[in-house]
């Protein structure tokens, strides 16, 4: 459940801002009530005499979290990268909160000095927040200067309104897929914190709707469920406006992000014709794998494939044609390295579908890995008559490293299987053995299959 | 010698930065400064020197958001 940020992780994904609050003792207790582990400080000028900065530095260094800069009231480029220089200097860290104010009323960020400030700023060392509307563009500049996150607003600073635009903010969490997004200003209530997290943005920075509620150390507490709660809503796979019933019921099962398990015994066939021979024999878990199909056939096919895996209560998965496999209900799909890199992936998350991913080599693994499967297959474990493939056989020790490296993630062993060698795959970290060839070509494919059921059943 | 410390004029027989903080009476580490805008690193405060009108900001943490 943490947040990622610039390789560093939070275990909250509550930030807080430290203006405005009645007294530093109500400041600080709210800090810990809400459990964050990032709050934003900034730089001011003090009179001649005061120690209140002072005061303000220990307390904040007594509350033992994250310590996120910001260039609060610059209006100019030239202000904000000094006023992070300052920064840096003082709190001794890379981290900056970059605000280049361009409206006085609104606190509208001039986004045109903002990119400029962030790619000098990251040039200089800095990991940069950037503050920002939620247009597309500046965020693509804004990653292109060297940004790793990006903080739009969802409405202006202060005015408590929510999401005002939530069709832009959906768009811009699609846009972004992979980039951490922080909704930074604009929140009045918990229940707008919850509404953003629900998008799927990572995180939410707050200043005011806690400093200045009756009672903010209660409010803090509030905004903390409110974040956790919208964070669970969106990883459960929330049910979309034109969700159909299939579609509610994968939700349910995802689990909020729970690790599933795989059927030991994995099928694969070409056919839903296959699916109605061998699945009724005890199959948990098949692939329909399709190569070449024109899409109506296709559709049918994968349609048929669904209703009797649904009434066998067998875990449906199809292969590569994520989009029918989306508009057919279906909640799990598995991609070859070439279909991941055409896939949207975007979309297939959106969809609530999962996914499986197959890998070869370590290079196909980072890839596999980069888009957070539920599985990942590894093959040809042993040599394989089906497929002409560049790759080596694997061997067990591969199954054993692959393991290591997908965990927890369920690893799915592929190539050259029989029932004879399932203790080596399984005993070498292998969670599930998909199978292919040695039930496809068999002389009695259903006899071979309940084979299969028996000597997968000491891993089920 | 006159200057504009923190957006005020003031007058100072101090010659260099770390001078006029001494005047000042700051001590510690928990500010940062700058002269006209540019940011002047702790260990170069000594060696900047100051001229007639300059522009010092001397910030120090606040609360944020």
């Amino acid at each position: 459940m943490g947040l990622s940020l610039y390789k560093e992780q939070l275990s909250s994904r509550l930030l807080l801002g430290t203006a405005q609050y009645p007294s530093p003792a109500v400041l600080a207790d709210a800090v810990r009530t809400s459990g964050a582990r990032a709050i934003t400080v900034s730089l001011r000028r003090e009179g001649t005499s005061g120690q209140s900065g002072s005061r303000f530095w220990s307390l904040i260094r007594e509350l033992d979290v994250r310590i996120l800069p910001n260039t609060a009231g610059c209006h100019t480029v030239k202000e904000a990268v000094t006023t992070a220089r300052m920064a840096r200097e003082v709190f001794g860290t890379n981290w900056i909160k970059l605000e280049v104010i361009g409206n006085h009323d609104t606190l509208q960020p001039d986004v045109f000095a903002l990119v400029e400030a962030a790619r000098i700023l990251s040039e200089d060392g800095f990991t940069v927040f950037p503050y920002t509307t939620e247009d597309l563009v500046v965020g693509e500049k804004l990653l292109e200067v060297g940004c790793e996150v990006l903080m739009p607003w969802c409405a202006p600073i202060g005015s408590a309104r929510g999401p005002v635009n939530i069709d832009a903010l959906k768009a811009y969490r699609t846009h972004f897929p992979d980039t951490p997004l922080i909704i930074d200003a604009g929140l009045g209530r918990p229940s707008h914190a919850a509404a953003v997290m629900e998008l799927g943005f990572d995180g939410v920075l707050l200043n005011t709707a806690i400093a200045k509620a009756g009672d903010p150390v209660m409010m803090a507490s509030a905004f903390a469920q409110a974040v956790e709660a919208g964070r669970r809503a969106f990883e459960a796979g929330p049910l979309a406006g034109a969700a159909r019933h299939g579609r509610a019921l994968h939700a349910y099962h995802r689990q909020g992000g729970v690790l599933m398990r795989l059927d030991p015994f994995y099928l694969i066939v070409d056919s839903s014709a296959w699916i109605e021979r061998l699945v009724p024999l005890g199959v948990k878990l098949v692939q329909l794998r399709i190569k070449e199909m024109a899409e109506p056939e296709l559709r049918t096919e994968i349609r048929r494939a669904r209703t009797i895996c649904a009434r066998y209560d067998c875990q449906l998965i199809v292969n590569d044609y994520w989009q029918l496999a989306i508009e057919e209900d279906c909640d799990f799909v598995h991609l070859g390295q070439e279909d991941l890199a055409a896939a949207d992936l975007a979309a297939i998350k959106r969809g609530g579908l999962r996914l499986g991913i197959s890998t070869h080599d370590h290079a196909e693994l980072a890839t596999a890995l980069a888009v957070e499967p539920d599985y990942v297959a590894l093959g040809p474990i042993y040599p394989t008559l089906l497929k002409k493939m560049k790759w080596a056989p694997q061997g067990l020790p591969r199954v054993a490293e692959w393991k290591k490296r997908v965990a927890p993630l369920p690893l799915v062993a592929i190539g050259g299987l029989t029932p004879e060698q399932l203790a080596g795959v399984f005993e070498h970290g292998a969670d599930s053995a998909a199978v292919v060839t040695d039930i496809l070509r068999n002389s009695d494919p259903e006899g071979r299959t309940r084979e299969w059921v028996k000597a997968t059943r000491q891993w089920r | 010698m006159k200057l504009i410390v923190n957006g005020r004029p003031l007058e100072t027989v101090a010659t260099d930065l770390a001078g006029l903080l001494g005047e000042l009476g700051y001590e510690g580490n928990w500010y940062a400064t700058a002269l006209n805008s540019e940011f002047v690193p702790r260990e170069e405060r000594k060696r900047t020197e100051l001229r007639e009108g300059d522009r010092i900001e001397i910030l120090t943490p606040r609360q944020g958001g």
